[in-house]
């Protein structure tokens, strides 16, 4: 609620009410995107445009023996072809480098070889079949357990598993082998009364952001590029760019556009770099535009996982040991999301004895990226129905044995770290307050399911700039791309620590040359980590304008003080002036004031969300097929700096979470080839099979945010398809060891086929 | 890519542009299938010939006992048409699933038949009525069973760069007639079904008669039960023949494995499964379409 302002109130002596922060105004852009006039990336045109199409593996496997361009060329309408060769020597990290325009073999169906420039897309596209390519079709391997057999195809002859050891002296296709372990796991296991384990296997599943990427490039004369792109981060891309065309930073201007949709899966570049080389080498503008069936083929899905957990718990409730092997498909190249599975995957409990193993492995499917929570779905779909096993041997209510099992602050984690504050047991608390929990289910064939499941909030570095205009109002530069609405929220905490309404706070994104390193909009830290540099830029405007008041009242500046949007200064009761009134008054004093924010987050120790999923769910027995009937979902988020923001974090988490419990995944023949490229065929749920879902926003404040903010947006996602497995657990007396959970898959677990 | 969009005022008119560009040419409608072939490099017609604006194209009638719909009506023509609703719902409901609604706003019946998809949703109900097609041809005009229509994936017995489906027609079912559609797919909306069956019977004191069963996809075309359909004719409509017929049904299909669908093994007995759905309803005396999503 905005206070009322009586210019002659005294300054009270306790901190003012929150007057922004908690309230609904609508998102900044929000009117532009839904009535056409939103600048997307594919929106970008420039005089003499030319179009980019990308050449790509119609193999899995495969060592390039020649390709040749010439044909391609010297068609009517090119402009130029590039390959790997138009990289400058040595440049980038080589499976950057290799991932961007293929090397000496190609790794995935879809993987990038050539990119030509021509007029329109179409001659583009006719000149791509003149481009001969000559290939040594090698056996693909397809599936984490296989790959990492001894006698699996290697993708790379030169790579060496990493582990605890050191490096191994023989190839593989196991880049790393990670480990956690806490306590002593076997005597843990031996103090056991009931133990249970089981086996989890999980597709790869597609990010499904509608927006295509889409990448357009303009050289200027100075040897300068700038670069528009849809991406969450504009500096990572200009980090990309810089490193792959041996280009020096302050040469290339990244320009993010408006995003649609990103899921993490946005945080990786990959038409950049190809439509700067076609640009450059045509001595035009260029612009790429993916297709969806290039998205879905060769952009990065979420790792495909066999995950194997074992726990073990005392008649007392108490678990006493778990384990957990954690092999998660990266893609081509290595750099799986394994590391977080491995951190999330017993996150939310007390453990005194784990043991963790994690491998990153590489398979001939697309280099793998992050998507919402990373890594953290597919543990979290195994390990809570282990839990949830557990409870029920022990003949214990599942919410109350977690409530028993829960961390809580100080908690050390497997993966070494002891928690701060974070709401474990608020958000069961709340969970089994809320009446859905104990409401009847009203039919046969009804379950009932929930889970539990955790993500732990990335801080990052972030920048923002304020400059305060002469009609009191600022305008806020933001470094972080506007994902999800967080620039609104980040523009609210702005607007609360200055004192200012939220119109009076013009936010804008910023280009790579006018505002420092930002880190992608990603890992639940945009609103936290970019809203503590928007806090700094406001205390930093507060501090500047406070000198100016001290200048003008000739009063020491130590004396002046900011409240409620008015300088006063202590030494004379008569001196007042509003934040507008001595805007006004800024050029007269010293010039312009602009604040700046520049932070690391990281330096933070920071708590994540955990959140509590109830599921309801009507199994049709004959056929198999699933009908999410009511969802609740319980999260603690810390403060919810826009509420109706963070609700919608939630219900989209938790409709992704249903597409990828019951309808989406990435599935491929054994040759390699996506079977289903299309949105047809690779089923993200609609509008019409998602129910109502309920938010319940449990606040637990972050003790190092000024306001006490949490993420919210990639911990919806986590315990969907553990909450859905569960709930189908109850109807069927079977456990769903895979994902996606399909009516064929559901009914051969119960036996029927 | 196509040359030319050519927009044809007559079906003569139509036949003498196909005619003219002797194969280069191809018709189109709805475009929703032909366009992205196009797109993809998968149609090599120079010349596209619009018959959207061919007056009639778009009726929707009842006359002598039969329903009489233009090749042209769109999906969303059919499922909002009053006339259809109330005298062929299995044709409406079936129009009501398919796709989304700007697919359904522009595809069409014929393009749903000439597409020649076996899971097709039009498709199925139209076979299931027993319609047929008018083709004509520069040699004339004939009428074409829709049992027959299909020939293959994505084949059928019209030519489109020579011939145009000018009418769709069937029999209206007289007030002894039930029809259901049983349709099971991933997601509700803008989705292929796993497995489709539609059902149209009399029941006459208490039989079965005039029993038709379609199954899709399960075959190249959709598949008429006709087994199965003779196995219920005269017989009384109880659980036990109900039942019966259906495991006939399931023994009679051989559905492929599909990653996307599920085994085959999975399809077959869901087939049983749909198939006794649909003459369960069928024998209560329901005359309705329902999508079991």
């Amino acid at each position: 609620m905005p206070m009322p302002r009586d210019e002659h109130q005294p300054v009270p002596e306790e901190p003012a009410p929150l007057r922004v922060i908690g309230t609904r105004p609508p998102l900044y852009g929000a009117v532009d995107k839904v009535t056409g006039r939103a600048v997307f990336g594919a929106d970008i045109s420039l005089p003499g445009l030319l179009h980019g199409k990308v050449l790509r593996s119609p193999h899995a496997h495969a060592r390039i023996v020649s390709i040749d361009t010439s044909r391609a060329e010297s068609y009517p309408g090119v402009h130029a072809v590039v390959t790997a060769r138009d990289l400058p020597e040595g440049a980038g990290e080589r499976f950057e480098r290799d991932n961007t325009l293929a090397g000496d073999k190609v790794l995935y169906v879809g993987h990038p070889i050539a990119a030509v420039a021509a007029e329109s897309p179409h001659i583009a596209e006719e000149a791509l079949a003149l481009i001969d390519v000559q290939y040594e079709v090698l056996p693909p391997v397809l599936d984490v357990r296989r790959a990492m057999e001894a006698d699996a195809p290697l993708l790379h002859e030169a790579l060496r598993t990493w582990s605890l050891a050191g490096q191994a002296a023989s190839p593989s296709n196991v880049a790393e082998h990670l480990q956690h372990v806490k306590g002593d796991p076997e005597r843990g296991f031996a103090e056991a009364d009931v133990i249970v384990e089981r086996s989890f296997t999980t597709t790869m599943v597609h990010q499904g952001y509608i927006e295509p990427h889409a990448s357009t490039a303009l050289w200027h004369p100075d040897g300068s590029v700038t670069v528009w792109t849809c991406t969450q981060g504009a500096f990572p891309v200009r980090e990309h760019l810089s490193s792959l065309l041996h280009l020096s930073m302050a040469r290339i201007r990244v320009v993010p556009t408006e995003i649609g949709g990103g899921f993490g899966g946005k945080a990786s570049s990959y038409v950049d770099v190809v439509a700067a080389l076609l640009a450059r080498k045509a001595g035009r503008p260029a612009k790429v535009v993916m297709g969806r069936d290039e998205v879905l083929k060769a952009t990065g899905p979420t790792p495909g996982t066999f995950i194997r957990v074992r726990m073990g718990a005392r008649r007392d409730g108490r678990i006493v040991a778990a384990e957990a092997e954690l092999c998660y498909e990266a893609g081509a190249y290595p750099g799986s999301s394994v590391g977080s599975g491995a951190d999330t995957i017993f996150a939310c409990y007390d453990i005194p004895n784990a043991r963790v193993d994690g491998y990153d492995v590489v398979v001939n499917k697309p280099r793998t990226s992050s998507y919402r929570a990373p890594g953290a779905t597919p543990a979290v779909f195994a390990v809570e129905q282990v839990v949830d096993e557990l409870a029920e041997r022990l003949g214990i209510d599942p919410l109350e044995f977690r409530l028993l099992n829960c961390a809580r602050e100080g908690t050390r984690r497997v993966s070494g770290q002891p928690y701060p504050r974070v709401g474990f047991a608020e958000v069961l608390e709340a969970a089994r307050a809320h009446p859905h929990y104990r409401a009847p289910l009203g039919g046969p064939n009804r379950g009932r399911g929930i889970a539990f499941g955790y993500w732990g909030n990335w801080a990052g570095q972030s920048c923002c700039t304020i400059s305060v205009n002469a009609d009191g109002t600022v305008s806020l530069l933001s470094g972080s791309v506007d994902v999800s609405g967080a620039l609104t929220g980040i523009a609210m905490q702005a607007a609360e620590e200055l004192g200012l309404e939220l119109e009076q706070v013009q936010v804008r994104v910023a280009d790579t040359a006018s505002i420092g390193y930002t880190d992608v909009s990603a890992g639940s830290r945009t609103t936290f980590g970019t809203g503590l540099a928007a806090i700094e830029a406001a205390c930093d405007v507060i501090a500047q304008m406070c000198a100016r008041a001290a200048r003008l009242w000739g009063v020491p500046v130590e004396t002046v003080s900011y409240d409620r949007a008015a300088f006063t200064t202590s030494l004379d009761p008569t001196k007042r002036l509003s934040f507008r009134e001595l805007a006004a008054q800024l050029s007269a004093t010293g010039g312009p004031v602009m604040g700046r924010g520049n932070v690391d987050g990281d330096v933070l120790r920071r708590g994540g969300a955990p959140g509590l999923h109830i599921a309801d769910v009507e199994l049709d027995p004959e056929t198999g097929k699933v009908t999410v009937l009511r969802y609740t979902a319980v999260q603690d988020v810390g403060r919810a700096v826009h509420p109706g923001n963070v609700e919608g974090q939630i219900k989209g988490g938790v409709a992704q979470g249903i597409g990828w419990a019951l309808y989406e995944g990435c599935f491929y023949g054994e040759d390699g080839q996506l079977l289903n490229p299309t949105l047809l065929d690779n089923k993200l749920p609609t509008a019409m099979d998602i129910p109502e879902v309920e938010p319940v926003i449990v606040e637990v404040p972050d003790p190092v945010h000024p306001y006490g903010v949490r993420g919210a947006g990639e911990t919806p996602i986590v315990p969907v398809a553990g909450a859905i497995a569960n709930a189908l657990y109850r109807i069927t007396e079977r456990r769903m060891e895979r994902l996606p959970m399909t009516p064929a898959y559901i009914l051969e677990r119960m036996g029927v086929i | 890519m196509w040359r030319d969009y050519l927009f044809a005022r007559s079906v003569d008119e139509a036949l003498e542009l196909l005619a003219r560009h002797e194969g280069q040419a191809r018709l189109i409608a709805g475009g929703t299938d032909l366009v992205l072939q196009c797109q993809r490099g998968e149609c090599s017609a120079q010349v596209l010939v619009d018959v959207t604006r061919i007056p009639g194209m778009e009726r929707i009638d009842e006359r002598d006992g039969s329903i009489i719909l233009g090749a042209g009506v769109t999906h969303t023509q059919a499922a909002s048409s009053a006339l259809l609703r109330l005298r062929a719902p299995l044709l409406s409901e079936a129009c009501r699933v398919i796709g989304g609604p700007q697919v359904r706003n522009v595809g069409t019946l014929a393009g749903n038949l000439v597409a020649a998809l076996p899971a097709a949703d039009a498709s199925l109900a139209l076979v299931a009525l027993d319609g047929e097609a008018e083709v004509a041809s520069r040699e004339g005009r004939r009428w074409v069973p829709l049992s027959e229509f299909h020939a293959g994936v994505g084949l059928c017995r019209v030519d489109p760069t020579s011939e145009v489906m000018t009418t769709l027609r069937f029999r209206s079912l007289g007030s002894d007639y039930r029809a259901a559609h049983e349709r099971l797919a991933r997601r509700r909306v803008h989705a292929l079904p796993i497995m489709n069956v539609a059902a149209v019977a009399a029941v006459r004191e208490g039989r079965f008669a005039d029993v038709r069963i379609v199954v899709a996809p399960v075959a190249p075309t959709p598949l008429r039960l006709r087994q199965c359909e003779a196995f219920l004719e005269g017989r009384q409509a109880t659980p036990e023949v109900i039942r019966e017929a259906a495991d006939l049904a399931a023994s009679l299909v051989h559905p492929r494995d599909s990653l996307l669908r599920g085994s085959g093994e999975y399809r077959r007995a869901l087939a049983g499964v749909m198939v006794r759905r649909a003459l369960e309803r069928v024998a209560g005396g329901e005359q309705t379409g329902r999508t079991w999503t």
